[in-house]
C-alpha cells in the first residue's frame, strides 16, 4: 500500500537573534505512515509534535529534509484538496453559525452550492450539532467547538487527516463521542494522523504509533508489537534473606516489603528459573500471574530514558 | 474565487469589531451635531447680518463634516486592518485556512479586500450623511461632495493596506505608530520635495528624494477643501479628470503595497 505520509530527515532549527544561539525544534525524523493507518504521534509537550505537523501542512518551513502528503511534495496546493487539519484548540469566525461556518470553509475548496448544503447538513448532524445549527459559534461550549472543528476537517471528504489534541479538555460524553468519530474515520479507510497526549484513546484507535522527544524519534511501530513485550508479575512469601538475594539478581525488579517479595521479570526463561529458585528455597509462591504493558509504561520508559530537558533548551515558540 | 471568500468573511468580522460601530456612530452623531456648531459659529458674526450667512453655514457644516470624517476614517483603516493576520495567527484561525488550498496571497488579498468593504460601508454611510444634511441645509443635492469622499476613503484603504503589510513584518504598537507617521508624512510629501531641491547637504537630499518617493502623497487624495468653498456646486465639474487620476494613483498604490505584503507573506511561518 502506498505511503500517506512519508517524511526523510525533517529538520527544523530556530535561531535566536537576541541571545544567538540555535534551537532544534525537530531533529532528523524519519517516518512513513501507511494509506488507511490511523497513527499516533506522541510525545511530552515541546517534543516537536506541532512543530512537525506544521512543516507538513506548509504553515511553516523545514531548515532541511523532505516529505511528502499523498505523494505530493509538502506545500503542494493540490494535495491540500484532499487533507484536513484541525488545531489544538482552534478558534473560528464566532460571528457564523456552524452551518455558516461549514460553508465558509467548503468554499475555500471551491465545492458547488448542491455539495456544500448536503456536506453540511450530512457533517451537522454526524458531529451532533443539530440542535444548535441556529446558534452563532459565540455561544457553543468547548465541546460543541471541538466538534464543528472536526466537522470543517471532514467538509472536503479528506483522505489523509491532522488532528492535534482533538480531545484536550473535552468532558466524558464529548470525549467518547469523538473517540467513536474517529473510529469511524477509520472504518471509512481514512489515513488519520493523531497527535494526543490521551494514551489510552491512543492505544485503543491507533495501529502504529512513534514518540517523538526533544525532537529526535524515540521508537516507532505497531501499537500490538509494543505492548507484546508483557511481563510476568510473580509473589512469594517466607523466603530467607540468601534466597531473597538471589532473586533480586535474577530479576529484571522486585520490591521486597514486611516479607512478601514482588518480582516483575520479562523473559520467559528467567521466570522459570525465579520459580524454581523460590521453591528451592522453601519459600511460598503466592502468585504468577500475565502482566501486560501500557502504551503509557511505554511512553514514559521512552521518555524518562533520556535526560531531562533543561529550561534553556526548551522551545519558545511553537510549543506542543 | 478564494480571495473573494476569504474577504467575505473579513467583512463580517469587521463590521461587527465594536471600534467600528463605536467610531462609526460617534461620527454620525457629531456630522449631524456640526449642523448646530455651524449656526453657532454663525451667531454674533458680521456675516449673520448678511445674506452671505446660509453660505458660511453650510461651508462650516461640510469643513467640520469633513474633518471629522478624516478622524475617523483614519482610525477605522488603521484599528480594522492593523490586527487582522495577528489575531488569526494566534487564535491559530490561519491554521484552518492556509491548510486548505489557499495561496498565501490570496489569504493576503482577501483581508485587504475584506476591510477595505468594511471600511467602504463605514465611509459611505459617512457620506451619506453629510449629503442629507448639507441638502437640508440647501434644498441642494450636492453629488461632487462624493467624489471627496471617494478620495478620502482610497486614501484610507491605502492606510489600510499599509497596516495589514506592516501586520507581517513589526509588532502591533509600532504598525499603529508607523501608520499615523505615514499618514503625516504622507500629508507633507511635497515638502520633501521641496527640501531635495533646497538642500545642499547630498544625504540629505537623498533622504528628502526617499521620503518623496517611497511614501504615497495622501495630500493628493484631499480635494475637500475646493469642494467646502464652492459657492454654487454647478460650476465644478464632476467628476473632475484629476478625481480619476488621484484614484488611480491610489489603486496603483495600493497594488504596489499588497505585491509586498503578499511577497513577505508567502515565506512567513505561521
Amino acid at each position: 500500500m502506498a505511503a500517506a505520509i512519508q517524511i526523510r530527515n525533517l529538520t527544523k532549527e530556530y535561531h535566536n537573534v537576541v541571545g544567538g544561539g540555535n534551537f532544534t525544534a525537530v531533529d532528523g525524523l524519519n517516518l512513513t505512515v501507511e494509506t488507511g493507518q490511523i497513527f499516533g504521534f506522541l510525545g511530552p509537550n515541546g517534543a516537536g509534535k506541532t512543530t512537525t505537523i506544521k512543516m507538513l501542512l506548509g504553515l511553516i518551513f523545514p531548515t532541511s529534509g523532505e516529505a511528502s502528503l499523498l505523494g505530493k511534495p509538502i506545500g503542494d496546493i493540490q494535495a491540500k484538496n484532499e487533507i484536513a487539519y484541525l488545531p489544538e484548540s482552534p478558534y473560528f469566525y464566532d460571528y457564523m453559525t456552524g452551518p455558516e461556518l461549514l460553508d465558509f470553509y467548503g468554499r475555500l475548496f471551491g465545492l458547488s452550492e448542491k455539495v456544500r448544503r448536503e456536506r453540511i447538513e450530512e457533517l451537522i448532524d454526524t458531529v451532533g450539532l443539530a440542535h444548535a445549527t441556529g446558534r452563532t459559534l459565540r455561544q457553543y461550549s468547548k465541546g460543541m467547538l471541538q466538534r464543528i472543528g472536526i466537522a470543517q476537517a471532514l467538509i472536503n471528504d479528506p483522505k489523509l487527516l491532522f488532528f492535534d489534541e482533538p480531545t484536550s479538555g473535552l468532558d466524558p460524553v464529548a470525549h467518547i463521542d469523538i473517540r467513536n468519530l474517529i473510529l469511524r474515520l477509520k472504518d471509512q479507510g481514512k489515513t488519520l494522523f493523531l497527535s494526543s497526549h490521551q494514551l489510552s484513546d491512543v492505544e485503543m484507535v491507533c495501529d502504529r504509533v512513534a514518540i517523538i522527544h526533544k525532537g529526535v524519534l524515540r521508537t516507532t511501530g505497531h501499537v500490538s508489537d509494543l505492548l507484546a513485550g508483557s511481563q510476568m508479575c510473580i509473589v512469594a512469601t517466607g523466603l530467607p534473606a540468601d534466597a531473597v538475594a538471589k532473586l533480586r539478581a535474577l530479576a529484571d525488579k522486585m520490591d521486597d516489603e514486611d516479607g512478601q517479595v514482588t518480582i516483575w521479570e520479562s523473559d520467559v526463561n528467567q521466570v522459570d528459573e525465579i520459580v524454581d529458585a523460590i521453591r528451592a528455597a522453601k519459600g511460598r509462591l503466592v502468585s504468577l500471574t500475565p502482566e501486560r504493558r501500557s502504551l503509557e509504561d511505554i511512553f514514559i520508559e521512552t521518555v524518562r530514558e533520556t535526560a531531562p530537558v533543561k529550561p534553556d533548551e526548551r522551545p519558545v515558540a511553537h510549543e506542543d | 474565487m478564494n480571495t473573494w471568500v476569504i474577504a467575505r468573511g473579513t467583512f463580517g468580522e469587521a463590521i461587527r469589531k465594536r471600534i467600528g460601530l463605536y467610531v462609526l456612530f460617534t461620527t454620525l452623531i457629531f456630522i449631524v451635531l456640526s449642523q448646530l456648531f455651524a449656526s453657532l459659529s454663525v451667531q454674533g458674526s458680521i456675516a449673520s447680518k448678511t445674506a452671505q450667512s446660509g453660505n458660511v453655514e453650510v461651508t462650516v457644516i461640510k469643513s467640520m463634516a469633513f474633518g471629522i470624517i478624516v478622524l475617523a476614517g483614519l482610525v477605522l483603516s488603521i484599528f480594522l486592518s492593523f490586527d487582522l493576520i495577528p489575531s488569526d495567527v494566534d487564535k491559530k484561525t490561519i491554521y484552518t485556512i492556509l491548510s486548505k488550498p489557499v495561496w498565501r496571497w490570496q489569504y493576503v488579498l482577501g483581508k485587504f479586500v475584506g476591510t477595505s468593504l468594511a471600511l467602504g460601508v463605514n465611509i459611505a454611510l459617512m457620506g451619506v450623511a453629510l449629503l442629507v444634511l448639507v441638502f437640508l441645509k440647501t434644498g441642494q443635492l450636492e453629488t461632487p461632495l462624493l467624489a471627496g469622499v471617494l478620495l478620502l476613503y482610497l486614501q484610507f484603504v491605502l492606510l489600510a493596506g499599509f497596516s495589514i503589510f506592516l501586520s507581517l513584518v513589526v509588532s502591533r504598537n509600532i504598525n499603529v505608530a508607523v501608520c499615523f507617521a505615514i499618514y503625516i508624512m504622507g500629508m507633507v510629501s511635497e515638502f520633501w520635495q521641496d527640501v531635495a531641491k533646497a538642500t545642499p547637504v547630498p544625504y540629505i537630499q537623498w533622504l528628502a528624494k526617499f521620503m518623496h518617493l517611497a511614501i504615497p502623497n495622501i495630500y493628493n487624495f484631499n480635494v475637500t477643501n475646493s469642494l467646502i468653498h464652492m459657492q454654487n456646486w454647478r460650476e465644478i465639474p464632476s467628476p473632475s479628470q484629476d478625481v480619476f487620476l488621484v484614484a488611480l494613483y491610489g489603486i496603483l498604490w495600493c497594488a504596489v503595497v499588497m505585491v509586498l505584503a503578499s511577497a513577505i507573506f508567502s515565506r512567513k511561518e505561521v
